[in-house]
């Protein structure tokens, strides 16, 4: 374990910065105690005390920071809760309309107020188009539903953002019951209330009930909201999952989710692309064209004996025992499954 | 391997490589691929895994990207590409589908037109749903324009709505604006306080003296730039395990000796 400096142009330094230093808190004491040069850099223990508190500041920023670059999981319908989390967060540290402040920190209101206002900055979009599929995300995210839109500071949102799911849900699930019911004949709706009373025309209005019920488009959306949203316990909830097993009870909702959730909120995975990139192109390989550039990251980002298959179909048949075919694996950087014929003694 | 290790092509021609191959096999030489080879085989690949995507693409009914543009060393600059969406079986599937050069400056329009191409190739202008980038102006004006590509191609793409401004880079810039209120300068400013030594007590001397958040701020980063500089010598697996570390006479004798100091502990 060592120090951690903070640097400007990479994440969360600070942060892991102070959070290094307090954690060798003992040796740093230690160091600036033997060397009379360095002793002013002695902190007391207040000035750690301030230390902590600014980590505190900082610590959930690092936190979701680190939670969006797990890949895996959708995470378009925790954007609103994101938001909001950092900004019950930022708030704490600034005093209210009666001055009063939650906290007890060395934090200045200035600093949590620059954040705030930043943060704000960036969530007015959301309030507008931007935030558009964020609402949809979140409402068929099982676990919150309409849950965090009954907060008294979503008032002026809750209704606008439930008839835009409504309205944005309704081609859904409406040609999901259609497909469901096509091999019902469509009656024309017009036409039915004038029709003398027979025992055919009884049946024939059920089927028209049926029909209304299932094309009604908020039929599906109204049985979904009716249930309590899911009380995500462990944590371990996957709303994928969800969706999967009740794809058939609500079809028109679950094709929605399938599209929806592909809806990314950090591109980190472009970023952990891009160090790709600076690892092929060492300072050496100034020659490089940029098309080979690309291939190179091609067969670095697409590694694993999944995708090498196909491009060894070309070569001998893989169990004739050719040596091309484990040596050609280690050329593309795999581990040879069959490693024992590159050893024959 | 050769890929891997970020070596030239020409290494697979390397005397010793080839050597150490046949040491592997007596054969080997026989059908080790040359440079040329080798670097058309890393071609060839790449083109077939593009293939392999473009027909996994194919029945995916809507698919989200991720966006961002980089500058190598060698001054190539590249549009890296990533798609998203959900495959039959409900796994988020990633995969990347270009990291195009880019000629040129990184104009909005420009972004946008080769953006537009990556998205013919795959054959998804019909079915984008969103695009995830940071909040360049650049990458705004991408949006727009490309919305004006998808529309004259028949498919209308709320720009809008669909350009999902990434969080991990809003956080980095409310963190960024905390600092900046904080008002410390630790990387370039303490790093000169540290190294000039004429003067350098003097300096501490009064920072010693100064009690603010900022103050101590730049005495924790004092340290972390003066080990971190100096060498890896600063290095020990853990408070309570010191891994041993050797002496060099030319390295830094007061780095050698915190450590000794550290490892007496």
């Amino acid at each position: 374990m060592t120090l951690v400096k903070d640097l400007e142009v990479r994440w969360n330094t600070t942060h892991d910065m102070l959070e290094r230093a307090v954690s060798l808190k003992r040796h740093i004491l230690e160091w600036t105690r033997r060397y009379t040069d360095y002793r002013p850099l002695c902190l007391d223990s207040e000035e750690w005390r301030n230390i902590q508190d600014l980590i505190d500041l900082l610590a959930p920023f690092k936190k979701i920071t680190m939670l969006l670059s797990e890949a895996g999981t959708p995470t378009a319908s925790k954007a609103f809760l994101i938001y909001n989390s950092l900004f019950t967060h930022v708030d704490a540290y600034i005093p209210d309309e009666d001055g009063h402040v939650q906290l007890e920190t060395m934090i200045s209101p200035d600093v949590a107020q620059a954040g705030f206002d930043k943060l704000n900055e960036f969530y007015r979009k959301t309030e507008g188009p931007g935030g558009f599929y964020f609402n949809i995300a979140t409402i068929l995210d099982p676990t919150n539903k309409l849950k965090i839109y009954e907060d008294p500071d979503w008032e002026p949102w809750a209704v606008k953002y439930k008839e835009s799911f409504e309205a944005f849900i309704a081609p859904y699930t409406k040609d999901a019951a259609l497909e469901e019911h096509s091999d019902l004949p469509i009656p024309s709706s017009s036409t039915t209330s004038s029709r003398p009373f027979t025992l055919n025309a009884m049946f024939r209005a059920k089927h028209q009930r049926d029909l209304d019920h299932a094309q009604h488009p908020m039929g599906e959306v109204r049985r979904y909201l009716a249930e309590a949203p899911i009380h995500d316990q462990r944590g371990d909830f996957n709303l994928l999952h969800y969706w999967r097993h009740r794809a058939t009870e609500f079809p028109g909702l679950a094709r929605a989710a399938r599209e929806i959730f592909s809806i990314v909120t950090a591109e980190v995975a472009v970023e952990r692309l891009f160090s790709i990139g600076r690892d092929v192109i060492p300072y050496r390989r100034g020659q490089l064209g940029a098309a080979r550039i690309e291939a190179l990251i091609f067969n670095r980002y697409y590694r694993g004996p999944q995708h090498t298959e196909a491009l060894l179909q070309d070569l001998p048949p893989r169990n004739s025992g050719h040596p091309a075919h484990t040596v050609f694996q280690y050329a593309l950087g795999e581990q040879p499954s069959d490693i024992g014929e590159l050893f024959p003694f | 391997m050769i890929t891997s290790l970020g070596s030239s092509f020409r290494s697979v021609e390397h005397p010793d490589f080839r050597r150490f191959c046949r040491v592997l096999n007596p054969d080997a030489v026989n059908f080790l691929p040359g440079r040329t080879k080798l670097a058309s085989l890393v071609d060839k690949r790449c083109a077939h895994q593009k293939n392999i995507i473009r027909a996994e693409l194919q029945h995916v009914p809507r698919v989200s990207l991720a966006v961002d543009c980089w500058s190598s060393t060698n001054h190539h600059s590249f549009l890296g590409v990533i798609a998203y969406y959900i495959d039959d079986e409900w796994h988020l599937r990633e995969h990347l589908l270009a990291c195009k050069p880019l000629s040129g400056a990184h104009s909005g329009s420009a972004l946008a037109r080769s953006l537009f191409e990556v998205l013919e190739d795959y054959k998804i202008t019909d079915r984008l749903l969103t695009i995830t980038s940071d909040n360049a102006k650049n990458n705004y004006k991408m949006m727009e324009e490309l919305s004006v590509l998808l529309q004259q191609t028949g498919h209308p793409w709320d720009h809008q709505k669909s350009h999902i401004p990434c969080i991990a880079h809003v956080i980095q810039l409310v963190v960024h604006a905390m600092v900046r209120e904080l008002n410390v300068q630790l990387d370039t400013h303490i790093s000169d306080d540290v190294f000039q030594t004429s003067g350098r007590a003097a300096r501490f001397k009064a920072l010693g003296r100064e009690t603010s958040l900022n103050a101590s701020l730049k005495k924790v980063n004092g340290p972390q730039c003066l080990i971190g500089f100096s060498d890896g010598l600063f290095r020990f697996a853990s408070s309570h395990t010191p891994s041993p570390v050797p002496r060099n006479a030319t390295r830094l004798s007061s780095t050698s000796s915190v450590t000794v100091v550290l490892l007496d502990q």
